[in-house]
């Protein structure tokens, strides 16, 4: 099967984005968390005092590494444009409830891949609702404005560079160990920090020449009815799946999974908002970051309610555990569901 | 689409509304403190106690401390162990449950009494002595405190 240049290049992001993923896992991340979007802004957001809970307090690098690679790797193919579509509180309300479902589940979209690569059968949910949730996103989407803000028109540059330079600031601090940081708990699992620095830069750049997106991904399959347009997944899922299966990382079952829960319904309802406010954003969790190192200012936008719903979660004990999802955790999806629709219906008239 | 939005937006809202009644005051995670051995430091009269074969004061000692604190979590964690020892292994397992419950970091790598090293070591080997061929609901409690012990960020 011959791959065009694109395709080879998502390949690529797929196949790197697995084996790193599972590489940080086995080097010191949380157990099926080498990356994860969703713990990592939970983590970070505690390293900056955001929450108070003193077990998941740690700068995770990889997060801020992801924004410079793709920024080095826009700057040097010439794809640097700050740009906007003035998504303003209608993108922080999305990055907000990307997260909120995510934690719902334990894990943004990749890191279901990740749990399902480390032998999750309780993750299983969560692939289903992710692609309900895309799914009802597309269909939320159809009709003759599919526009979801406005068009695209030239951003603020000093707002980007200051945003940017804030994003290296915090990586030094976080390498410098300046910032809050766990004694126990996920907080106090990680790699090494340059390795880590390392791994985010290459992925960076890498995800921001290819564009892979794992809700995108799953859309464009949808769309087009084509298992091709699939193969970054294929290729991260494998990619994990082997690095797992060589360093011993694969253990499958069903009840006693690390950062799981027995609770398939919330799992899939989580997912499922995750991937639908995925689809209106236009990225999941990790593609919002590396549109942010392109200069779009929505991804920044996105990027803020990220961080800011990572610390909610964590402050209104949204997040499930291995115990289960809490009663506000629940309402928070629903919530979540509700705006969401509202947000559809109200950009289907305009 | 058009109609099933709205339908969606009012059954989300309801299911919303239901679930936050079911949020209660002081339902958020439990007090934990930075310093595991502090927690160490506050039980180590009672384990010098057990040691010197006061059981019955020490499990009285246990037994408030679970209710009243400071630091429930480790006098929960304490009272579970000698429940395992006495071979009350519900208890043993409620009390590890609450225990966590009370105080996660018991069930981190570097957590007070190296409680999460013994806790999975009891588990696994009731999941394979006493318990074994019990059906996963029997097993409910033991899946929960493996997969709360196993790491995951959470």
């Amino acid at each position: 099967m011959a791959l065009s240049r694109d395709m080879k290049w998502i390949v690529a992001a797929g196949l790197l984005l697995g084996v790193f993923g599972s590489l940080l896992s086995f080097l010191g991340n949380p157990p099926n968390t080498g990356i994860c979007i969703s713990c990592f802004m939970e983590n970070s957001a505690g390293a900056m005092g955001l929450h108070d809970d003193l077990r998941m307090r740690y700068f995770r690098p990889e997060l801020t590494a992801f924004i410079l690679g793709s920024f080095l790797a826009a700057i040097a193919k010439r794809e640097f444009k700050v740009h906007s579509k003035g998504s303003g509180l209608g993108g922080f309300t999305l990055g907000f409830m990307m997260i909120v479902g995510s934690a719902v589940f334990i894990g943004c979209p990749i890191k279901l891949l990740f749990r399902l690569a480390g032998g999750d059968l309780a993750a299983v949910s969560g692939l289903f609702g992710l692609i309900a949730g895309v799914m009802v996103g597309l269909q939320t989407l159809r009709g003759p404005e599919t526009k979801i803000f406005g068009t695209s028109r030239e951003g603020s540059t000093p707002l980007v560079l200051a945003a940017l330079g804030a994003t290296l600031l915090l990586t030094i601090l976080g390498a410098a160990g300046y910032l809050l940081e766990s004694k126990t708990g996920g907080g106090a699992m990680h790699a090494p920090t340059l390795v880590s620095i390392m791994a985010g830069l290459i992925l960076g750049a890498v995800c921001q020449r290819s564009r892979f997106c794992v809700t995108g991904s799953l859309r464009d399959v949808i769309l087009t009815h084509s298992p091709k347009a699939g193969l970054g997944l294929y290729f991260a899922f494998g990619g994990a799946l082997l690095a797992n299966l060589l360093t011993g990382q694969f253990h499958p079952g069903y009840f006693d999974q690390p950062g799981a829960h027995l609770e398939p319904l919330w799992g899939f309802a989580g997912m499922a908002l995750t991937g639908w406010a995925a689809v209106l954003a236009g990225g999941c969790p990790f593609r919002q970051l590396i549109k942010a190192g392109e200069g779009d200012l929505d991804g920044w936008m996105m990027t803020v309610g990220m961080l800011s719903g990572a610390a909610a979660v964590q402050l209104w004990s949204l997040d499930a555990s291995s115990a289960g999802v809490t009663a506000q955790g629940k309402a928070a999806v629903l919530i979540g569901f509700a705006l969401l629709g509202a947000f559809s219906l109200t950009r289907r008239r305009a | 689409m058009r109609i099933l939005l709205p339908l969606l937006i009012i059954l989300s809202l309801a299911g919303g509304a239901y679930y936050a009644r079911q949020i209660k005051p002081g339902d958020d995670r439990a007090c934990i403190t930075s310093d595991p051995q502090e927690v160490e430091r506050s039980y180590s009269l009672a384990l010098k106690a057990l040691k010197d074969g006061k059981r019955e004061e020490t499990l009285l000692f246990l037994r408030k401390r679970a209710e009243k604190g400071p630091h429930k979590g480790g006098a929960l964690y304490l009272l579970g162990n000698l429940a395992y020892e006495e071979g009350a292994y519900t208890s043993a397992v409620d009390n590890y449950r609450m225990a966590l419950k009370a105080d996660r970091t018991l069930g981190d790598a570097g957590g007070p009494f190296n409680a999460k090293k013994t806790i999975l070591m009891n588990m696994e080997a009731l999941k394979r002595g006493p318990w074994r061929g019990r059906n996963t609901k029997e097993l409910s409690g033991v899946n929960g405190l493996l997969r709360a012990l196993n790491g995951g960020c959470e």
